[in-house]
């Protein structure tokens, strides 16, 4: 059992580009799906410009997550201290994990089906993902790695095929109206933000090729601060104030391409990228949920399980819709979700700094 | 049988199982069940409204023995479109399928007395595509449905031909549902659809000859203007065209320029673009021209498709005619044709106080800007 567990701890070794990789997914995925409607509710036509800022202070922290896994490894260190900090991470992963959770189950419900049942995909789920998340951090990372390049033809592909009906004044006036509001753009959707929490679990291994591995990172948050930016440009100057009535807007704004006018309503092509993403972020938030809950437990097995039968129960029996889920997240969580989006990297960054002195 | 239990394949036949035995249970409807809307079309009367949706009716053996495909409209009248559809559905024992709806008629009396928001429905539903054309009936939709088109074809699909077609008049002014409804969203932005009118016509197969059918045919070269109250005015060919200058971006369309000898140039792009002084309370439409003349000419001895001088002149003249007097339309009939409000708001978002009056759009000076490049 022992040596399970050890192996288990080996296993989330992980290279930078393939850091880079997850990066680049999960700093994309929930953010292009129902949080362009909700942001747009809220701030209106400013909403790519707090995205783009909410993206920046995001990027930062994954270089900060980036230098703590370099040097720490999470899983095997058994400091007392850390106790506290797996706890956290533990609270932190399972709040978000049921908003976004909900938010892949609907969006599959919605886009696969007619009247999708809720129940069978929560158990069709409840099957798969834990089967992956118990093969450890490299299998996920791998899983990543693999499908980045199918995503990354398919994104390209809608790209270079769009046939937007878009009005740019309706990206104007900047800071016009509505600045009062400005400020709940940046606390109320923490939810969907903070991604790097994820990673803290994985710990780095340099390649060889020195150039490209320091650049990967950099490359790939750089990339997805302006694909989602521009993504909300495109968002607002495609629906302007009806943007509040799309909620899935991937889906939507994928239609506006020339293969989707000649077939109809349903881009298999989006429906396939963003289920992806999303599945394999839910994954990863299962495996740091479990991950955390394990280094408090120490059983891997009843953490996994306790996890997926806790989340598939609360999804099945309490969210069923998008609203709760979202009602959920703009209540007293999110102040909850901010703090730990600023204070555990810098209590890991700092960590990580005595732990290192003390080596030395 | 322990190594059994405990190896992947358990796990990976257990997934595939459970995969196949939730797809069965999920609620899938047969496609002979289904009813795939082609267009959809929506009346007022009387405090309700009645929904039409055409349909596709396969016939045994399809395309492949040369069956073919027919048509049918079923209507249900309720207080609002959810019902509608509902009632169609029961009635029919269907599930009517959105996602290849390509066109959404509204009746005249809906839009001038029905409740617009109702088209947000169909926004709403993540089913229907967001290319749907959305025009306006000269008179009812349920016109259009029954109407009995020359070349044979069902009559939403043949006004999707007519709106989307490979050489646009500059008479057409289609507008899709998203930038219907983005546009609707904004209430100080005009909106705009065509109007459709039904006109009789030879038949155009031999057999509809033969049986003395006679046949109808869509006109499309007017304009609805719409704003959140209704109908506000109807524009005629020439303001439409004008419209169409100083709103849309265009690649295609014939220009006839009157006044004189006649000629035609060819558009090959058109692109406008406004700006706002409100010093000068003044409001500039540039509008850059890429044409070629329809048909040659001689100059010099030579056959040319440029334009004589005289003639770019005309041109020039006959579009900044045909804009102002759209405007001066817009002002007759109180109707910010050209969104200046809107664009002042825009460009001076702390001088609302003077922009927001009711007659604001009315004082303002209107300077048209033409630029032909000649290719």
């Amino acid at each position: 059992m022992e040596k399970a567990m050890k192996k288990y701890m080996d296993d989330n070794v992980i290279y930078t580009n393939q850091f880079a990789v997850i990066a680049f997914v999960v700093m994309i995925a929930f953010k292009i799906s129902m949080l362009p409607s909700y942001m747009y509710e809220t701030v209106g036509r400013d909403s790519w410009l707090i995205i783009g800022i909410l993206l920046v202070i995001e990027a930062i922290m994954f270089m900060l997550t980036l230098y703590v896994t370099k040097r720490i490894n999470l899983l095997a260190d058994d400091s007392k201290w850390l106790y506290v900090i797996h706890a956290i991470i533990y609270g932190y992963t399972m709040i978000r994990l049921v908003v976004l959770y909900s938010g892949l189950i609907t969006y599959t419900a919605n886009s696969l089906f007619d009247q999708g049942r809720i129940d069978f995909i929560v158990i069709a789920f409840a099957i798969v993902i834990p089967y992956i998340v118990s093969r450890g951090g490299n299998t996920i990372a791998r899983l990543f790695q693999i499908i980045f390049y199918f995503l990354a033809v398919i994104l390209i592909v809608m790209v270079l095929t769009p046939s937007f009906k878009w009005d740019l004044s309706e990206l104007t006036p900047i800071f016009g109206t509505n600045n009062g509001k400005l400020i709940n753009g940046f606390t109320n959707y923490s939810v969907w933000f903070g991604d790097y929490v994820l990673l803290f679990y994985f710990t780095v291994k340099p390649k060889q090729n020195k150039v490209l591995n320091k650049a990967s990172v950099p490359i790939a948050l750089v990339f997805s601060i302006i694909g989602v930016v521009l993504f909300y440009v495109a968002f607002i100057a495609v629906y302007g104030e009806a943007g509040s009535l799309v909620y899935f807007a991937f889906n939507r704004m994928s239609v506006f391409n020339t293969i989707s006018e000649l077939l109809g309503a349903t881009n298999f092509l989006s429906i396939l990228v963003w289920m992806i993403m999303s599945l394999l972020q839910i994954i990863l938030m299962f495996w740091t949920a479990t991950n955390a809950l394990m280094c408090i437990i120490k059983s891997k097995i009843i953490a996994i399980t306790f996890n997926i039968l806790f989340v598939s129960l609360v999804e099945w029996f309490w969210v069923q819709k998008l609203e709760t889920a979202h009602n959920f997240a703009i209540g007293p969580v999110k102040y909850f979700i901010l703090a730990c989006q600023f204070i555990l990297p810098i209590a890991l960054f700092i960590y990580t700094k005595i732990r290192c002195k003390e080596e030395v | 049988m322990k190594k059994f239990l405990t190896s992947k394949w358990l796990i990976l036949i257990v997934v595939s199982i459970g995969l196949v035995v939730f797809n069965a249970l999920v609620f899938n409807v047969s496609i002979v069940n289904r009813n795939i809307v082609v267009g959809i079309g929506l009346d007022y009367e009387n405090e309700e409204y009645t929904l039409y949706t055409q349909v596709v009716l396969p016939k045994n053996g399809g395309v492949a023995s040369g069956g073919g495909n027919n048509y049918i409209t079923l209507k249900a009248k309720a207080q609002n479109i959810d019902i509608a559809i509902d009632l169609i559905e029961k009635e029919q024992g269907v599930i009517l399928s959105f996602a290849q709806a390509a066109i959404l008629i509204l009746g005249k009396s809906m839009l001038e007395n029905g409740d617009l928001q109702l088209v947000d429905t169909f926004f709403m539903d993540d089913r229907v595509h967001d290319n749907l054309l959305v025009v306006m009936a000269e008179e009812k939709a349920e016109d259009i449905f029954n109407s009995n088109v020359a070349a044979g074809e069902v009559s939403s699909l043949q006004l999707v031909r007519q709106l989307r077609p490979t050489k646009a008049p500059l008479g057409v002014s289609a507008i899709s549902m998203q930038e219907y409804v983005r546009n609707s969203k904004n209430k100080q932005k005009i909106n705009y659809m065509p109007m459709i009118s039904i006109e009789k016509t030879q038949p155009s197969t031999d057999q509809e000859k033969d049986n003395n059918k006679e046949a109808d045919k869509f006109r499309i070269n007017k304009t609805a203007m719409v704003d959140e109250n209704g109908l506000q005015c109807i524009l005629d060919e020439n303001l439409t065209q004008s419209f169409n200058f100083a709103k849309k971006k265009m690649q295609d369309g014939v220009l006839k320029v009157e006044d004189g000898k006649i000629f035609s140039v060819h558009i090959i792009s058109s692109k406008s673009s406004n700006d706002y002084d409100l010093n000068k309370k003044e409001c500039k439409i540039k509008i850059n021209l890429k044409i070629i003349r329809t048909e040659s000419r001689f100059e010099d001895g030579k056959a040319t498709f440029k334009l004589s001088d005289e003639e770019e002149t005309r041109l020039v003249k006959t579009i900044e005619r045909g804009i102002l007097n759209l405007y001066e339309f817009g002002v007759q009939n109180n109707v910010d044709i050209l969104n200046i409000q809107d664009g002042f708001k825009k460009k001076y978002p702390k001088e609302l106080s003077q922009i927001m009056t009711e007659d604001f759009f009315k004082s303002v000076s209107l300077v048209v800007e033409v630029k032909v490049k000649q290719v």
